[in-house]
């Protein structure tokens, strides 16, 4: 018989870190984001793996860059002012192309904003927090149960494509309590980095096979793979190079790997949109609000559907065009000044309607909120 | 309550009652009977001195609101969350008060309402004040009987030190049976 127990998101999360294989974490202690570390804190040396509480932010994401060097499955957790100071590291981790996963339960923000107020504002800074052009993962959840699986995909992806993930979250998700039962993921796949298949003599770091995906020796192998990482534009060997050639080269490399394989890393739900007029686009804990919307909205006749990315980076471009493709009207419902609703205008054709529904005043947009803002916007 | 196919509860008082603890205790007792659950609480500066909150959703369908909106069951353990939340209840919605420091009681329909001096009791007879969030989570089963009150009391011992396993049945015992007596009268 399956098991149920009542398990907390944040909980969720660092239960899923373990099932994957995390071995570090290392963080600074920070709301709503607190329980992911206090819970790897008590769990990680019971397995063989290693915890360390940094001074701050900064040295916590610097901690996992290295432990990943040495080979090690890493996390970090932290929300929105945290997640500010780990930028800088983050855009090393993907120039570098090391595996690495980032938690951010997002807070009201900008700043201290409110440590316990839920807001969806870093959906944007997740992508573009960094200097230059550089790729990023990143996974949004909207259960408990979905944060359990998801963290796992989310080390799965960072060891694949040797890049950082995030794996975001909302304040009310993180520290909601929901019923579980987590027995379909006794036999989940769970991937690691591969290690080079080449004579040391042969290694060169950054540079990948026709996979286009590169295989770093952990640090301290033992068997003779020895070599450079750098923030810095590099060669193949890790060198800094500042030719155009090498430029453009690992720019485009640490990029287009998540461009070649975004059908593999792309999530997303979509809900009776097979014949709906009105479509409510929505991620993370609105999400949930919208199905409960499009269950009463339908159930008084409308033609309404929901479509959910749960990778919202790479963002479900072509999923999401293919969904709205006979719709007539578009909501955009975000717990923020509207920031995805930039990439849904971007798909969508002249003919369809895109409406926002804005609400970023810490409050959860409830059901009530989309079927208000529907039935006023099919006016 | 039958028509609604969510049952939402909300426990409140002021911060340091044990509220939010009372909440994943009753949360954690209808995961074991079955039923979906979702429970939140309120945290920070608003707790603080001032109404905290812990809240319960639960059905047999999938669950998607993430906030008690009308409480079908109100726990209030101090006058200013009573005054606070219970014109927030469902029509046909309870209020459970602890009239210790209720001294007001709101008006509402008396089959509505459900008082007892949960603190006093506590205090007089458990020798602590601490052990009022368990007694009301007697009292409120008392009540309802929406849980078994078995798996109530594993999911209390589950959730409290061991060394105040006895305080805390005793706590939940006698919550039920001040219940059982309000049902006599």
């Amino acid at each position: 018989m399956a098991k149920y127990e009542l398990l907390q998101g944040n909980q969720a999360c660092a239960l899923g870190a373990l099932k994957a294989g995390v071995e570090f974490c290392a963080g600074y202690p920070i709301t709503p984001a607190s329980e992911v570390m206090e819970i790897l804190a008590e769990k990680l040396p019971e397995t063989g793996g290693r915890f360390i509480q940094m001074e701050d932010e900064i040295a916590g994401m610097g901690a996992i860059i290295g432990a990943s060097v040495m080979g090690k499955k890493v996390l970090t957790p932290t929300s929105g002012p945290g997640f500010d100071l780990k930028q800088e590291n983050l855009a090393f981790a993907a120039m570098a192309e090391i595996p690495c996963v980032v938690v951010n339960v997002q807070r009201s923000g900008p700043s201290t904003g409110g440590a316990t107020i839920s807001a969806q504002g870093d959906l944007m800074q997740a992508k573009y927090g960094t200097s230059g052009d550089s790729p990023r993962i990143v996974l949004y959840p909207n259960s408990v149960k979905e944060i359990y699986g998801t963290t796992i995909t989310a080390f799965n992806l960072a060891e694949k494509y040797m890049t950082p993930v995030i794996l975001l979250m909302d304040e009310t998700i993180g520290h909601m309590r929901e019923n579980v039962c987590l027995d379909e993921f006794d036999n989940v796949e769970i991937i690691n980095r591969k290690f080079p298949d080449v004579a040391p003599e042969n290694y060169h770091p950054y540079e990948p096979d026709e996979t286009g995906i590169v295989k770093l020796a952990p640090f301290a192998n033992g068997k003779g793979y020895r070599y450079v990482i750098n923030g810095m534009h590099h060669t193949i060997d890790g060198m800094p190079s500042l030719t155009p050639e090498n430029i453009y080269k690992t720019i485009s490399r640490i990029n287009d790997k998540v461009e070649r394989y975004k059908e593999d890393i792309w999530q997303w739900e979509e809900q009776q949109t097979e014949d709906a007029d009105i479509i409510i686009f929505a991620a993370g804990c609105v999400s949930r609000s919208a199905s409960e919307a499009v269950k009463q909205l339908r159930a008084a006749g409308h033609k309404v559907g929901l479509f959910r990315p749960i990778s919202i980076w790479p963002f479900p471009d072509e999923p999401l065009a293919k969904a709205i493709k006979n719709a007539k009207m578009v909501l955009v419902a975000e717990m923020n000044r509207g920031q995805l609703i930039h990439k849904v205008k971007e798909i969508a054709t002249d003919n369809l309607k895109v409406v926002p529904l804005n609400i970023y005043d810490g409050t959860v947009i409830m059901p009530e909120h989309i079927i208000q803002s529907i039935k006023e916007a099919a006016k | 309550m039958e028509h609604n196919t969510v049952t939402q509860m909300r426990f409140s008082g002021f911060g340091g009652q044990g509220v939010v603890l009372s909440s994943i205790i009753f949360a954690d007792t209808l995961t074991k009977q079955g039923y979906n659950v979702v429970q939140t609480q309120s945290y920070g500066i608003e707790a603080r001195g001032g109404a905290s909150r812990g809240e319960i959703l639960f059905g047999k369908e999938e669950i998607n609101y993430l906030k008690v909106v009308s409480p079908d069951i109100l726990l209030a353990l101090s006058q200013e969350s009573c005054d606070k939340y219970v014109k927030d209840i469902s029509p046909e919605g309870i209020v459970i008060c602890d009239s210790f420091y209720i001294e007001k009681l709101p008006e509402i329909n008396k089959k509505q309402l459900f008082a007892a001096p949960l603190t006093k009791i506590a205090l007089d007879e458990l020798g602590n004040d601490l052990f009022t969030n368990i007694l009301a989570l007697g009292f409120i089963n008392g009540i309802t009987n929406l849980v078994s009150q078995k798996n109530l009391e594993e999911a209390v011992l589950a959730r409290v030190p061991e060394r105040y396993y006895e305080a805390n049945r005793k706590a939940l015992q006698r919550g039920y049976e001040e219940a059982a007596k309000l049902k006599v009268n």
